[in-house]
């Protein structure tokens, strides 16, 4: 509250007491709720969760956000987050005009949108002209709307004939769809959310829900409260807050809960807690890259990971009396649900790790059934919906064709009315690939989406070197500066939510639709105009009329709601038929009658307006599940399109530890993570006032044994040093990372608080996901405590 | 009624004649009943100071749902520069606003005791 | 900048019909009633006469019987004024409009 509304709130309470009258609901605004205010639904703009909520506008301005009680996703709970974005619209730190300079060491300079368009086309041109068609690249987010992703990848690879196109998924999600499609060959959750109502045991496996996703956490919370039986088993090297709700804490070295997924498989089998019916009729064994072994040799391969063996392998609080009650839980409760996020797919064997808590779930037939799933929770808005799903990865087109398959590819290439052989058959540049490229000078162009890579890649520092060469011209579209703007020859001023028209696809397979409710502040316009016209001025750039044609159904469209609907028809009409993620009948129209959405798959109107598919792959809840059905007595068809058997598969997976262990030099675990307060790296939730204040730059949380060792007290100034690089930050002395690790907040974009100039960028050769989440490194003292000032990059 | 015109040109008569006695008009201090924090100060988050200051609240709302689920102090009391020691409605409403008709015109708190938000009386 | 306080008596049976116009003048909040035909509201305005203009539009819809200033804060106008930086017109009647 400022000044002037105190002196208001002064205002109101006199003349009330003037004619005695309580002010009821605190002090809002009546008239406003009585007619002026209007409540806009749409999706909250943070985490994956995909809480429904509405905007509030008095006279035009947002004022308020609630949640939307009739949502399957949230309830109508909001996190403090989804509660404050609306300050976000109309911000004074917005981008608002596009800002040029040809060399990274010149100020800025304010030009229009025709010059700004002219010089992005002629930069791309130029450098597919000079260095051909992969010199260019797109790296997009998992916060853009799926029209966004799904027209940037059209004009990449029918348009510039170049399959570098990436997004920042790639760093969070990328293990659990390689996961997902090597075990259940589907990519993304079989259930629901509303599991969570049903589920008798709860495993959470790195994850800090209760604070990366706080709404789906208190969820949980309440299935626990209510039925106290419930148990939940948290595994994780740090106690967190999600560890509150737990009746069973497994602390393990970091690195280890490849071992301990082992240790609770041999468990299951050795004490015949598994499901022989569920096992015959679904699964089949798999080694190394696919080969078929059976049950026997499965489990002979366990014999590595006896309770007591992994037990002295995981350290921690791990005895083979807690791994055994962790698999009996498991296994016999009448619905487990797994929940995982990056503790286990920011990894160097992500997609392992993955594997490994799907074969708790097949081998115990916790799947496809109330209560039971295996569910990976996702980080972003919009990784499910646009980059998995849309065609937003470098091997990936959209309605999850792999670009190898020429037969897929062809129906891309045919459904764009593009000739055949346009797009390259070979995957461009995967995330880490790219940057390197940028460092070496082979990308010449590239255009960052929504995301700033400068503070978010592992090893920033050796990253953010490549992005200031003066050969590679980077363009960044976003609303707010970042660390990356800070290195972009190009910024053009984007609509924020609410401000643009389009469609996020949540963790668990639901698209829902955010409208436009306010005007972008001064010339901010939506990416979809953006691309089409930087499109038709590439065409001409390049002589090339088939870059044309990549945006010429949208020509002419306007650009806040008729153009996403067309990009949405073009995409879902025409390529997710006959796909897993059908989503025909999830049109703007049924998706503007739904409270909360659409779960595909929803082959129809018809049925996308019964909410659709709560599980997947379950005859009568499934249409595909009954239309693949023919012949079948059994009540699941798993017709995911990665496995040509339909059977999933069970794993053989060794453990194999971090890329970077402890040693002498760098002898204690470095792992990161998100707070309640913020988001990503903080570009957003840093310019929210009451976000700041509640927590206004990064910690080190250091175990109170440690930190005895070494000396620190509370709040005392901690260096931390890997072999990449040293940040300081303050110390929280805290019963939090295990013995031998310190965690850190990875928010921050001070530039003696940014984890990621720190920590390591090994990746899993799989999906190559970035290891975030273990390095090693060596913590000293510096000082005791100093007066700290919160930080967001300025213009 | 009166002219609200008279009203000010009245105070600014006053004014004048007061900086003529150079006083200065000084800004009004805050009346929220908190403590006055210097600018380090408020950078700390309420409940690290209160488990200390008001150990008894502090205790109810870390073992509530709230407390559970990272609903922090802030949610309904607003941070330092505006804080409201009884919430508003519209708070709760955020989250809650499929029971505003069971709560009758009440607030939440006169069934629920605040910060435990145990089952109603 | 004067922020004004006022009690608003309204015909109770026509809330909804008052309550509507005031919702879309952006210069009025209105913060509570006690159903009995009180209404709490709080002018912010640029100027004490632009005030008096949003005064008499309230005074103006159908169900409203009087408009009563209750407390008036215009420090930085009166400082204006004081200072001699803003002179305000001098009316000494309100005009009638009929």
């Amino acid at each position: 509250m400022d000044r002037r509304d105190f002196i208001k709130r002064t205002a109101a309470l006199t003349a009330a007491s003037y004619v005695g009258i309580n002010l009821p609901h605190g002090l809002g605004n009546l008239a406003q709720g009585a007619d002026a205010e209007t409540w806009v639904a749409g999706t909250c703009r943070l985490c994956g969760v995909g809480c429904r909520l509405e905007l509030g506008l008095s006279k035009g301005k947002p004022v308020a956000l609630r949640g939307i009680a009739d949502s399957r996703t949230n309830l109508g709970y909001l996190c403090m987050k989804g509660t404050l974005f609306y300050q976000l619209i109309g911000h004074p730190d917005r981008l608002t005009q596009p800002l040029y300079r040809a060399r990274k060491d010149q100020p800025f300079q304010a030009i229009s949108w025709e010059q700004a368009l002219d010089i992005a086309a002629r930069e791309f041109a130029g450098a597919v002209k000079a260095h051909g068609n992969d010199s260019v690249a797109y790296y997009g987010s998992g916060q853009c709307l799926t029209e966004e992703t799904y027209l940037f990848q059209k004009v990449m690879r029918g348009g510039l004939q170049t399959n570098n196109v990436e997004g920042n998924p790639r760093l969070c999600m990328a293990s659990a769809v390689g996961g997902y499609l090597s075990s259940f060959g589907a990519d993304e959750p079989i259930g629901s959310y509303a599991d969570i109502e049903k589920a008798e045991c709860f495993f959470l496996i790195g994850s800090n829900m209760a604070e990366a996703h706080p709404v789906v956490f208190r969820r949980l919370l309440k299935r626990k409260r209510e039925n106290p039986a419930v148990k939940v088993i948290n595994a994780d090297p740090r106690i967190s807050p999600t560890s509150r709700l737990a009746d069973l804490h497994l602390q393990f070295r970091p690195g280890t809960d490849l071992a301990l997924l082992n240790a609770m498989a041999w468990v299951i089998l050795e004490e015949k807690l598994h499901d022989p019916a569920f096992i015959d009729d679904y699964c089949v064994f798999k080694a190394g890259k696919g080969d078929t072994i059976d049950l026997a040799a499965f489990r002979a391969s366990l014999d590595a990971y006896t309770p007591e063996k992994t037990a002295a392998i995981c350290g921690g609080n791990i005895t083979p009396g807690v791994i055994r009650t962790a698999a009996r839980w498991f296994a016999r409760s009448a619905g487990t649900m797994s929940l995982w996020c990056m503790g286990i797919n920011q990894r160097r064997q992500g997609v392992w790790a993955n594997n490994l808590i799907h074969n708790l779930h097949l081998l115990t037939g916790q799947l496809c059934k109330p209560g039971a799933d295996s569910f990976s929770l996702t980080g972003q808005p919009n990784a499910c919906g646009g980059v998995r799903e849309g065609g937003g990865l470098c091997h990936i087109l959209p309605g999850h064709r792999p670009v190898v398959k020429d037969a897929l590819r062809h129906q891309v290439e045919d459904a764009w009315g593009i000739p055949r052989g346009r797009i390259p058959a070979k995957p461009g540049l995967h995330t880490m690939a790219m940057f390197q490229g940028v460092n070496e000078g082979k990308v010449k162009a590239i255009w960052i989406n929504c995301t700033s890579p400068a503070q978010s890649l592992p090893n920033a520092d050796l990253y953010r070197k490549g992005l200031r060469r003066d050969d590679v011209f980077v363009l960044c579209t976003d609303i707010f500066p970042t660390r990356t703007t800070e290195l972009a020859n190009l910024i053009l001023p984007t609509a924020f939510h609410f401000e643009k028209t389009g469609v996020y696809g949540c963790t668990e397979r639901r698209s829902q639709l955010t409208p436009k409710a306010v005007d972008a502040p001064g010339q901010a316009k939506p990416e979809v105009w953006i691309v089409r016209e930087w499109a038709q001025r590439l065409a001409k750039e390049l002589g090339d009329p088939v870059i044309a044609r990549t945006v010429e159904p949208f020509a002419g469209l306007e650009p806040d709601a008729a153009l996403p609907e067309a990009i949405w028809n073009e995409y879902t009409q025409k390529l997710t038929g006959g796909r897993d993620n059908d989503l025909r009948g999830a049109t703007y129209k049924v998706l503007r009658q739904m409270p909360d959405g659409v779960q595909w798959p929803a082959p129809t109107e018809a049925y996308a307006l019964t909410g659709g598919t709560v599980r997947k792959f379950v005859r009568g809840l499934d249409p595909i599940a009954d239309e693949e059905a023919k012949g079948s007595d059994k009540p699941f068809i798993f017709y995911g399109p990665a496995h040509a058997d339909r059977k999933l598969y069970i794993w053989q997976r060794k453990y194999v530890g971090a890329a970077e262990e402890p040693d002498q030099d760098y002898p204690v675990y470095l792992s990161n993570g998100r707070i309640v307060d913020h988001w990503h790296t903080s570009s957003m939730t840093g310019r929210i006032p009451a976000l700041m204040r509640a927590n206004p730059y990064a910690y080190i949380e250091i175990n109170p044994k440690d930190a005895a060792r070494l000396g620190i007290a509370p709040n005392d100034m901690v260096e931390v040093e890997s072999r990449r690089g040293k940040t300081t930050f303050p110390a929280k002395v805290i019963e939090g990372p295990m013995e031998g690790m310190v965690f850190v907040y990875w928010h921050d974009m001070d530039e003696e608080r940014m984890i990621n100039k720190v920590t390591m960028d090994a990746y899993d050769p799989g999906s190559k996901e970035p290891e975030f989440k273990i390095s090693a490194c060596r913590i000293r003292r510096v000082s005791g405590p100093k007066a700290l000032k919160p930080f967001i990059v300025k213009l | 009624m009166k002219r609200i015109i008279l009203y000010i040109m009245f105070f600014a008569l006053l004014i004048v004649v007061l900086t003529a006695c150079a006083m200065r008009t000084a800004e009004r201090p805050r009346t929220s009943g908190h403590p006055a924090l210097s600018e380090q100060e408020m950078l700390i988050a309420c409940q690290d100071c209160h488990a200390q200051a008001t150990p008894q609240t502090y205790r109810q709302w870390h073992q509530s749902g709230h407390g559970m689920a990272t609903v922090k102090c802030y949610q309904c009391h607003g941070t330092f520069e505006g804080l409201r020691t009884e919430p508003s409605l519209d708070s709760c409403a955020v989250c809650h606003s499929g029971q505003w008709e069971h709560a009758e015109g009440q607030t939440c708190w006169q069934c629920h005791p605040a910060h435990t938000f145990e089952a109603g009386k | 900048m004067p922020i004004g306080g006022f009690v608003i008596q309204i015909d109770a049976a026509a809330r909804p019909e008052v309550l509507a116009p005031l919702g879309k003048m952006p210069e009025v909040e209105v913060y509570g009633d006690d159903g009995k035909g009180n209404l709490v509201a709080v002018l912010d305005c640029d100027t004490s006469q632009r005030m008096e203009k949003v005064v008499e539009e309230i005074a103006a819809v159908g169900g409203v019987f009087n408009v009563g200033l209750v407390y008036i804060h215009a420090e930085d106008e009166v400082a204006s004024i004081a200072a001699g930086d803003y002179v305000p017109s001098r009316r000494t009647h309100p005009r009638r409009e009929q």
